[in-house]
């Protein structure tokens, strides 16, 4: 049994078994160069082993140097295809080592076939026979060629590519790649090289078994690709398992998942965020599509969103409304992240929507529920001045009544002023034009309205309940202080809620100084612009807040008072609230509290 | 007859048998011109005052023989008119007029010494009445 033929053949069979196994990877997965380039390393190998086998079976030197020479061709895919494996699977190595180690390689398959009998040998002169593995082999004896320089250099530049590749990595913080890959084509490379010097120097009598090497070598990386593609099905796996649960949470949410390509103008989503938005599973969705299913007060806002992102912000953030097949509407929210590419372009966004459709409504009935408080405290508060505004009408009306029965009697005469007529019917219509007003300001109270925002003079609102409630303070023997600020601007906001809050401020510090008392009884508004805030305080001279009631006052059903419903500042809070502004109370120095609420303002003025 | 000099309109047209010259104390100006004008259409002579504290300046110069005197006026109160007019001794009749219906008030100003409380709008009829009940009393 020749032990020669059997090692050589199982080299060559291994290493090509190796090689279409990884070939036929690369052919399932035509990215997977890093398994082209092991392929063809192996494939090298494979027909090295042959050619080595050959040579030990040469007759005759003639026939030795021409094995040789054939056999730098794989030499040639291997050394080409190992740097190209290096380069790849390291992502690392000097790109300038890496050509010129294809270069001199090259180079010298061209001087082997150009130059002497082959690369190695100038000329072999004769064969000599050694014992190997139990059989007689030859080895060469001849003159060297003095251009196996250049192949020698070669294996030096690609000893020191692939050292300079294994020091990155090591650097990079791989540290088993580098070592166990690296360290094993340097092992394997270097090793090959040292026994074709011993056998050419004629230290060691022994052939040349290249190959062998190289089987070496290409099993340490078959282990490593093999450790990859096992890795690589572990995290499939666990892959899946996440998988699996995000959709459980997803789905326990409720969530649509959706990505817009902006490249691409393309949707990708779950089935149930297309369920979220009525659209039918099968259906392509590009952007029109999925626009004309929003409500068309919503279309512009998102398509401008998807189609020309804000630069400076990496968060999307919309509620819109949906439309639905059979007429419903729903209301969605939806909240995503930009990624972007190297550039800063953006690339991606991805989201998740969510259906809020009962937080919309509810907010909705809140803020109905607010505006219905807020009329019934009015006409309930409207109550407690009422006799203030009886009075208010009450003074027309008897200016209109005793002003025409004057006409009366003045035409009862014979002869009569026409020109005191004239007088007397314009001060009636006077008269009534100011009953019409404090009617008019009543039922504006009463009115039931929703939240209308609209600019509003902060003096003027002032002013206006001040009047309405003149002679209700009157009676109650309250001095009145305005300290106006000039020239406010205007704040953005409801005018009628805004004067409940006033009313309900001025009548509980009115309350507040009911007592009979020494102290006079002075009410002062004041109005000042704090910031881009308009603040309001009314102030009184009463018994103020007991200390560690400030913020229980504002609760609902806090009350003081006999008949008091207690939803005055509670109510009046929120309409502040609901202006974005801040509303709160503390008692003075001298006696007496304040309230002070502040309004943003308008920010539609110049 | 009493003929005053100052600022008492003369009525043009005497229509009463008799003539009054009537103080008219109301802070609500269009209020006070309606009501002069209505006394002046009924014949007798009278003057608005836009406070307590200006009637009670000029009454002891040229007094009237009768108070229109409304209740809620900033300053010196309706009340506090009569008040002051007690204390002086004036014996001057008071008749209250008052858009206000407050419970207490009525009494209160009866109890001062006003001969009627009229409420407002004030009504010719009942007006002239309160008057020569005034003059009566």
């Amino acid at each position: 049994m020749s032990w020669v033929t059997v090692v050589f053949s199982m080299a060559a069979s291994a290493s090509l078994t190796l090689a279409l196994i990884h070939g036929f990877i690369w052919w399932r997965q035509r990215d997977a160069w890093v398994n082209l380039l092991f392929s063809l390393v192996a494939l090298g190998t494979a027909a090295l082993a042959g050619f080595n086998l050959a040579v030990m079976r040469a007759e005759s030197p003639a026939g030795f140097a021409a094995v040789i020479r054939w056999a730098h061709v794989p030499v040639w895919v291997i050394v080409l295809a190992l740097v190209g494996f290096v380069r790849l699977y390291f992502l690392a190595g000097r790109t300038w080592l890496l050509w010129t180690v294809c270069g001199l390689r090259t180079v010298s398959l061209l001087l082997n076939f150009l130059t002497g009998q082959n690369l190695n040998y100038r000329e072999i002169t004769g064969l000599r026979h050694v014992s190997f593995l139990g059989e007689s082999v030859p080895i060469a004896v001849g003159v060297p060629n003095p251009w196996m320089l250049v192949g020698q250099l070669s294996l030096l530049a690609m000893v020191i590519f692939v050292a300079d590749a294994a020091i990155t990595v090591w650097r990079r913080g791989d540290r088993r790649l580098a070592a166990f890959v690296g360290g094993s084509i340097l092992l394997f490379v270097m090793g090959g090289a040292v026994q074709d010097a011993l056998v050419f120097w004629g230290v060691v009598q022994w052939p040349l078994i290249p190959s062998l090497f190289y089987v070496g070598l290409i099993a340490a990386m078959a282990y490593e690709l093999a450790g990859d593609s096992l890795r690589a099905a572990q995290l499939a796996r666990d892959l899946h398992a996440r998988e699996e649960e995000l959709m459980l949470a997803v789905d326990a949410a409720s969530l649509g998942f959706w990505s817009w390509e902006f490249a691409r103008k393309e949707f990708w989503s779950t089935e149930h965020w297309r369920s979220l938005f009525g659209i039918a599973k099968a259906e392509r969705l590009d952007l029109d599509y999925f626009l004309q299913h929003l409500h068309p007060d919503d279309r512009e806002l998102t398509r401008q969103a998807l189609v020309e992102p804000d630069p400076n912000n990496s968060r999307y953030q919309t509620q819109c409304r949906v439309l639905l097949p059979d007429g419903r509407m729903r209301w969605i929210a939806s909240q995503g992240r930009i990624e972007y590419d190297r550039n800063g372009k953006s690339i991606l966004l991805r989201g998740v929507s969510l259906d809020i459709t009962h937080v919309k409504q509810m907010d909705l009935e809140v803020e109905a529920h607010r505006n219905e408080g807020a009329r019934l405290s009015r006409a309930a508060s409207l109550g407690e001045f009422s006799s203030g505004l009886a009075h208010e009408l009450k003074q027309p009306l008897t200016a209109i009544l005793s002003n025409a029965q004057a006409a009366q009697l003045f035409l009862a005469r014979d002869t009569y002023d026409l020109e005191q007529i004239r007088d007397i019917l314009r001060d009636i219509v006077t008269a009534d034009r100011r009953a019409s007003d404090i009617i008019s300001a009543l039922r504006l109270l009463l009115k039931k309205s929703e939240f209308q925002r609209a600019a509003v003079d902060a003096n003027q609102l002032i002013n206006d309940v001040l009047k309405l409630m003149r002679n209700d303070l009157l009676a109650r023997g309250v001095l009145v202080v305005t300290e106006l600020a000039d020239q406010l601007p205007s704040i953005h906001g409801d005018r009628v809620q805004l004067q409940q809050v006033l009313i309900n401020l001025i009548l509980n510090a009115s309350d507040a100084m009911s007592q009979p008392t020494e102290k006079p009884r002075v009410l002062t508004a004041r109005s000042r612009q704090v910031e881009s805030n308009i603040q309001i305080s009314v102030a009184d001279t009463g018994c103020g807040i007991l200390p560690g009631d400030e913020e229980k006052i504002f609760e609902p059903y806090h009350t003081t008072k006999p008949q008091g419903l207690g939803l005055g500042l509670s109510l009046s809070r929120s309409i502040v609230l609901a202006h974005d502004g801040r509303f709160w109370a503390e008692n003075q120095a001298a006696g007496g509290a304040v309230f002070h609420f502040t309004i943003p303002k308008w920010k539609g003025e110049p | 007859m009493r003929r005053r000099q100052g600022w008492y309109k003369e009525a043009i047209f005497p229509r009463t048998a008799f003539v009054l010259m009537i103080a008219v104390v109301d802070d609500e100006e269009s209020v006070r011109k309606a009501v002069v004008r209505l006394l002046h259409a009924a014949g007798h002579a009278a003057r608005g005052f836009a406070s307590g504290a200006e009637f009670l300046q000029s009454w002891q110069v040229d007094r009237p023989d009768c108070v229109l005197l409304d209740l809620q006026m900033p300053g010196l109160s309706g009340t506090d008119v009569q008040q002051a007019l007690r204390r002086a001794g004036a014996h001057l009749p008071v008749v209250i007029i008052t858009a206000n219906d407050r419970p207490g008030a009525r009494e209160e100003c009866i109890r001062e010494g006003a001969v009627a409380y009229l409420y407002k709008p004030l009504d010719e009829g009942i007006l002239l009445n309160a008057l020569k009940l005034a003059i009566g009393a």
